[in-house]
């Protein structure tokens, strides 16, 4: 592979080691590489508990993973348990990030997830130093000044690089630092024993390449690009160009986004038998993915109805849940018009099978231009939209809660417990 | 600065908010330590309250009770004794100076 004509850019892909979890040890003058601390979500659909974070200490002590249940924890008092901040956690991302806008332009970061940041140095590192580890440790540790916090850094000359660098090869090591370049991918990306901790391959993946023969990042470079094309479609494609640890991507190219669809979707706190129930949760998701449609100044001309059944439910064909869309006749953001086709799908499909996950999505979105008015309708319902557009703007000053429909007050409504949530766990509940 | 605070500063409606807070979480147990830790925090310069409990066999818990922003130390102080009025739990703090452990000892009522 000649990568003489490849990016020679240089680009840090930095994560917070066990991010929630040294944030909260810290917040606490705890050390987080000797204090066993888990974040557990108590949340109502966590059933008993859910560990979203464990301490460096904990992963060691009592062998702990992410997504480890409560039932998974020891008995033991030297396990310090709390409950999950998302708001802190939110803030504190935004300030590790202000931190690098100390060493580059902020077209050159890109916040990967919220304790993952991509930064292109390629134009920038030598305006902090003439030697590029002086300056990745210079980052390293403006963060734990400024916030402790511990970082590990993946080092490459492209995104893709830096990110299985930080992946496989940083996590390990004293410095918390590894590299990948042009001239060491395929040594050290075709050496990765597991073929599922290379970014992009998860399980499904892996079970896909081996129906081909592709047991091994080497296997997958030395494949038919062709013969994966056409077996995997663009994906194959891409996968292979991973092998060879290629990645054209600039960062600072906003590629042009389709809006494909706005949705929420709810795990709920137990199995919901009684249609009833069943249908007013469909209609809170509803009524928020419409909300959210018009705080982005969008309209729908489709929508999608998924449902998961409980654990071990499967319907007359051995399906664990459906999932349907519609085309609408109008393109709208009025929740009232979205409601109707979603819940006459539900009607058409379930068959009495409890019910544990519902998710709702607005598709074939286009800008908002006005709801189509009917002739055949009273003055009323043609004035619907507006009164929710007034709801929208009750809520964004005194609060989701400020203003909801009574049924939300139910029994089976989640609205209310939801409205307190951050992505799905507590946003801190202390006084501030 | 003592007599600034004692002259405008009035710890009343945090120190019932925090005391609302641990409320929430103290059901009295047996065999259960409960004490409040109090952390100075030099990031963001504040004080973080938690509310902690530890059982025997049991998992140590600890639940965020307060971040107290913009409260210079003699109100924390003062916001220390409205909670102390209503509750004895131990207070044990961290982050702090020896001038300052050693005026929480003395100022904090036991």
């Amino acid at each position: 592979m000649d990568y003489s004509k490849e990016p020679h850019g240089v680009y840090l892909m930095i994560d917070n080691k066990s991010f929630y979890a040294t944030v909260e040890c810290t917040t606490r003058n705890l050390d987080p590489l000797t204090t066993p601390l888990v974040v557990m979500s108590e949340a109502d659909n966590t059933g008993s508990g859910l560990i979203l974070a464990s301490s460096p200490a904990a992963k060691e002590l009592f062998d702990l993973h992410n997504v480890n249940r409560a039932r998974d924890l020891p008995a033991d008092d030297r396990l310090l348990v709390v409950p999950p901040r998302m708001n802190l956690y939110i803030k504190k991302n935004l300030e590790v990030n202000a931190i690098y806008q100390q060493f580059i332009p902020p077209e050159d970061i890109l916040p990967y997830s919220i304790d993952e940041s991509l930064l292109n140095l390629t134009h920038s590192w030598k305006l902090t130093d003439n030697n590029l580890y002086k300056v990745i440790k210079k980052i390293q540790a403006t963060v734990y000044e400024r916030l402790h916090l511990v970082t590990t850094i993946g080092v490459g000359n492209n995104p893709l690089q830096a990110k299985i660098a930080l992946d496989i090869y940083s996590k390990h090591n004293e410095e918390r630092i590894g590299v990948i370049t042009n001239n060491t991918a395929t040594q050290k990306i075709w050496e990765i024993e597991n073929i599922t901790d290379v970014w992009g391959i998860n399980h499904r993946m892996a079970a896909r390449l081996n129906k081909i023969g592709i047991t091994s990042m080497y296997q997958l470079a030395h494949t038919d690009p062709h013969l994966l094309k056409s077996e995997m479609g663009q994906m194959g494609i891409r996968l292979y160009a991973t092998a060879w640890g290629i990645d054209r991507t600039v960062l600072s190219h906003q590629p042009l986004k389709r809006d494909r669809s706005i949705g929420n979707s709810q795990v709920l706190p137990r199995d919901y038998v009684k249609k009833g129930e069943i249908e007013l949760v469909i209609k809170e998701i509803t009524a928020q993915v419409a909300s959210r449609l018009r705080a982005r100044h969008k309209q729908a001309n489709g929508v999608y109805l998924g449902i998961g059944y409980a654990k071990g439910v499967v319907d007359e064909d051995g399906r664990t849940g459906f999932a349907h869309s519609k085309k609408l006749d109008v393109s709208t953001a009025d929740e009232r018009k979205l409601i109707l086709p979603i819940l006459e799908l539900f009607e058409q499909h379930w068959q009495g099978q409890p019910v544990r996950h519902i998710s709702v999505s607005a598709s074939r979105l286009s800008e908002r231009f006005g709801e189509q008015l009917n002739l055949f309708q009273s003055r009323a319902a043609n004035m619907a939209i507006d009164v929710e557009d007034t709801m929208d703007r009750i809520r964004q000053k005194f609060g989701k809660t400020a203003i909801m429909k009574a049924s939300s007050l139910e029994k089976g409504g989640t609205f209310i417990s939801r409205s307190k949530l951050v992505g799905g766990h507590s946003g801190g509940q202390s006084f501030e | 600065m003592g007599a600034r605070v004692l002259n405008s500063f009035n710890p009343q409606p945090i120190g019932k908010k925090i005391c609302e807070q641990i409320a929430r979480h103290f059901k009295q147990t047996r065999q259960t330590r409960y004490w409040i830790a109090i952390a100075y925090y030099s990031p963001d310069d504040c004080y973080n309250l938690f509310f902690n409990s530890r059982r025997p066999h049991h998992w140590q818990r600890s639940w965020p009770i307060a971040i107290l922003n913009d409260l210079e130390f003699d109100e924390l102080i003062a916001v220390l004794n409205v909670i102390r009025q209503q509750y004895h739990f131990t207070f044990e703090y961290s982050g702090f100076n020896h001038l300052e452990l050693d005026r929480l000892q003395h100022e904090v009522k036991r």
